[in-house]
């Protein structure tokens, strides 16, 4: 599909600040958006969580911007703006109406160049209060909401980047210190280590002259630690349960995935799509609607670049435990082994994904973010298309393969059942 | 050279933004639709709305309309269930259906390519859903497992209980969409059949659509694969009244909860051209932004929360202000209090600069609210549901402009009143019930789930 081409500059800066400019003229707005090549997965035990509350810290003001004055800014001017950070990257980003690119782009400068001269210890105690609260209200306090956190420290040999919560445990949370701060700014946040592209109704050689006005002048300071990791397997069942204060029981199963971009990883989320996806998928309808055992079905693969976690989810009906549930699973995979797929369930699967390729296309924040992920991940912004292909060209066989190579091996359970 | 960094950028001319053209015809007598072209990407996003929602819910059998909802595309036509919903997967058509206070509404988005089998489907669901009693079996007991669950999340307890009690727990607001447990039990499939019947198939209906299609061609595929029905209720409109109350803090017990989940707020009026711009300005200096008053004091100042807001929430014919947070457990009065603090503080006026921000900020940002398809959808809905004029977001920014610093004052002298507030918290009763019981006095009382007083 041409819709799906996306045409780019891209080049460095000398400081080693890499840029991706898309031009997108159909409605008045530019996003802005920047990927610092950091993640939790950067992280020690005993220190989890400081990538994500130095994301919080990066909005406390920087040497030219005082504090709340970055948002301030910003929604001043019309626009919205956020940061998020997953296991492998922390992401920034701003949409505005496009007359105001240069006010985000002195902005995101500002707090890459100029952030350690605005911080202080009122700053640093007030965001470890606001993000203890995100994880009190985001997982502690949430029904089945430590389930992720429980799963992916045993699941993941101990010290994978991945065997701790992005949002970190709230022991190390409460025990960062400026210096720990400071030291995470250094190490990190350096433009060689980051990726600003710009997407929207820009002006290619006026975005050109103010990246570099901006950005030009902060100095690279790269002390980069490589991640250690390896590929690895479950050596053996692991079975976990826990009784939480929930009506239904819950059960997790927990299986080794593959990395982003590996050959397999299409084929598992096609085969997960068919099994648990939607209402009309095998396990959904076996469970939910025919048997009546279950009160909702879901799997889902996450895929990053350390390897990956395949995680299938079913709540049970009032009453029920899951041991049922969890036998016609791994019927249902059976199943899948031995009889294969339809035509019209790959066809299926391939439509729904097809069409959210397409509509993924309405918002230039989205688009702006998925040309980051598609270069961090591959070196290459203009992927879209690819990406798609990936999926129509997988066939019942790999999708067969991907069941029997991954649907089998040992894995993780957790089982979360009602107190009473 | 070297760069002063000091110096706020400037922003360029501003470049042109066309506001998407809003095209309303009636197509037979009973379909009214609303259309805007849109060809940037090969997608139609098509929204059908009936006017009746869960507040038509009789007594005894609150959660009706919900229940229909759930269940009319549970197999239609030669479709069973499964069947239909794998007719709409191979579109890639995703397909979704809900009843709230005021509206049932049917949308989907598709690839263009799709459309027309797409409204084929969605007609042969209107016009002859199977409604099998196994079916509704099966849909009944989901809702009541749903309900069941609502017990799990201190966030939705809160908010239920929040929306009964402001409207004193009597008016048909105050009814949770979902409904009651009892009432769901008892509710059979001849109800939903004479719900679908009697009054969905009475109710009017509007049309949305925003997509890469001609207006004719939009009009001709209308005619052809939706069969329209007669709109035969008149519905009386009744608007909902204040109710001046002192302030009461309701408390629901959610046992080693965390954090307490806070709601304040009270009913305002309903939705109006007078009041609507300088209320959606004052809200934004208090508490509708991360900059606003409310966030910057409880979180960015005092460190309670990852979050507090305001809003004006306006139904069809009701309205009202809120705000909302959750925090540690331990500031809860604390937060309460502060909240309390900005709502009397507001009405005292804001400054001049709190004004331009707000006024820059809503203005600048209109054609944000206009870059996807379902965000143009939803404008156009919101004009629907509050019966706006066709020329309300042509004349939106210049509304906005034309409030003043006492327009705001007003506005927050009528709409804005922390002495008849209801506050209601959701958290551990052990910990946080001493906390209230000092607090400025308030009476406490104790709410279940629902804001059902216990006796």
């Amino acid at each position: 599909m041409d819709l799906l081409n996306i045409n780019y500059e891209k080049y460095s800066l000398k400081n080693g600040l890499k840029v991706i400019l898309h031009q997108k003229k159909d409605i008045p707005l530019v996003a802005v958006n920047i990927w610092y090549k950091v993640g939790s997965s950067n992280e020690v035990k005993g220190k989890t969580g400081i990538a994500h509350l130095f994301e919080h810290m990066m909005f406390q003001g920087s040497l030219n911007v005082p504090k709340e004055k970055h948002f301030k800014y910003i929604q001043e001017a019309g626009g919205t703006l956020n940061a998020s950070t997953s296991f492998d990257r922390t992401n920034y980003y701003e949409k505005l109406p496009s007359n105001y690119l240069e006010l985000a782009l002195w902005l995101e400068s500002d707090r890459m160049g100029f952030f350690l001269p605005a911080l202080d210890q009122v700053k640093l105690d007030n965001q470890k209060g606001v993000v203890s609260n995100e994880r009190l209200q985001r997982y502690d306090n949430q029904p089945y909401g430590l389930a992720w956190e429980t799963i992916i420290t045993k699941f993941f040999p101990d010290n994978h980047p991945y065997s701790w919560p992005t949002i970190g445990f709230m022991d190390d949370i409460k025990s960062y210190t400026l210096d720990d701060v400071q030291n995470f700014f250094t190490q990190y946040y350096s433009p060689s280590n980051a990726t600003l592209t710009i997407v929207g109704n820009i002006d290619l050689k006026e975005t050109k002259y103010l990246v570099e006005k901006y950005f030009a002048e902060i100095s690279a300071n790269n002390k980069i630690v490589p991640i250690q990791s390896s590929a690895f397997s479950l050596e053996k069942k692991i079975t976990l349960s826990q009784k939480e204060d929930v009506q239904l029981e819950r059960i997790y199963l927990a299986l080794p995935s593959v990395e982003i971009f590996n050959e397999n990883e299409v084929s598992i989320d096609i085969l997960l799509d068919i099994l648990a996806g939607s209402k009309s998928s095998r396990l959904h309808k076996k469970l939910v609607h025919n048997l009546q055992i279950a009160q909702d079905v879901s799997a889902f693969q996450f895929s990053g670049k350390y390897g990956g976690v395949i995680l299938f989810s079913v709540t049970a009906k009032p009453g029920l435990t899951t041991q049922n549930i969890k036998q016609e699973i791994l019927n249902e995979i059976d199943n899948v082994n031995n009889n294969g797929i339809t035509e019209n369930e790959l066809l299926r699967a391939k439509n729904v994904i097809k069409s959210q390729f397409v509509y993924s296309l309405q918002n230039i924040d989205i688009l702006a973010d998925q040309i980051n992920h598609y270069d961090y991940y591959l070196n290459e912004p203009n992927s879209l298309a690819m990406d798609l292909k990936r999926y129509a060209d997988t066939s019942i066989e790999s999708v067969v393969n991907a069941s029997k190579n991954f649907l089998t091996k040992n894995y993780l359970e957790l089982v979360i059942s009602p107190k009473k | 050279m070297t760069l002063d960094r000091k110096i706020i950028p400037k922003p360029n001319k501003q470049s042109r933004f066309l506001l998407p053209k809003i095209i309303e015809f009636k197509i037979g007598e009973f379909l009214n639709v609303h259309f805007v072209q849109k060809n940037n990407l090969p997608i139609v996003r098509f929204g059908l709305i009936s006017d009746v929602g869960s507040t038509i819910d009789p007594n005894g059998k609150k959660g009706l309309a919900n229940l229909f909802s759930m269940l009319i595309d549970e197999g239609a036509g030669k479709f069973d269930s499964m069947q239909l919903k794998e007719q709409f997967q191979i579109l890639g058509t995703n397909l979704s259906i809900g009843a709230s206070k005021d509206s049932c509404s049917f949308s989907f988005l598709t690839l263009k390519e799709n459309f027309d089998r797409s409204l084929e489907l969605l007609n042969l669901i209107l016009n002859e859903p199977n409604f099998k009693e196994d079916e509704f079996k099966k849909e009944k007991d989901k809702l009541l497992t749903g309900i069941q669950q609502i017990k799990d999340s201190p966030d939705d307890i809160a908010d239920l209980a929040f929306d009964s009690l402001i409207f004193n727990n009597t008016s048909s607001y105050s009814y949770p969409t979902s409904g009651y447990a009892e009432n769901v039990e008892s509710i059979t499939l001849d109800d939903v059949k004479n719900f679908y019947k009697s009054i969905f198939l009475q109710s009017s209906i509007n049309i949305v659509v925003v997509g890469d299609i001609a207006k004719e061609e939009l009009e001709n595929k209308i005619r052809k694969f939706i069969t329209p029905w007669k709109s035969t209720i008149k519905k009386k409109s009744k608007n909902i009244f204040v109710v001046d109350t002192k302030t009461k803090i309701y408390f629901a017990d959610k046992k080693e909860s965390v954090q307490s989940e806070i709601r304040v707020g009270h009913i305002t009026c309903k939705r109006n051209e007078t009041d609507f711009y300088s209320n959606a300005l004052l809200n934004t200096i208090l508490g509708g932004q991360f900059s606003s008053r409310i966030n910057l004091n409880l979180r960015e100042d005092k460190g309670y929360t990852y979050g507090a807001h305001s809003g004006f929430n306006y139904y069809k014919n009701a309205g009202y202000f809120y705000v909302t947070t959750s925090v540690e457990g331990k500031f809860t009065s604390a937060a309460i209090k502060e909240i309390l603090f900005e709502m009397k503080k507001i009405k005292k006026g804001v400054t001049e600069e709190e004004l331009t921000f707000a006024k820059s900020s809503i203005i600048k940002r209109f054609p944000l609210n206009f870059e996807t398809y379902g965000q143009i959808a939803s404008n156009l809905t919101n004009k629907i549901e509050h019966n706006l004029s066709i020329s309300y977001y042509n004349n939106y920014v210049k509304n906005i402009s034309n409030v003043d610093n006492q327009m705001i004052k007003n506005s927050a002298e009528n709409f804005i009143r922390p002495d008849n507030a209801v506050i209601m918290v959701v958290g551990d009763k052990k910990n946080i019930l001493p906390q209230l019981e000092d607090l400025n006095k308030y009476e406490v009382i104790e709410v279940d789930n629902y804001g059902k007083i216990q006796k």
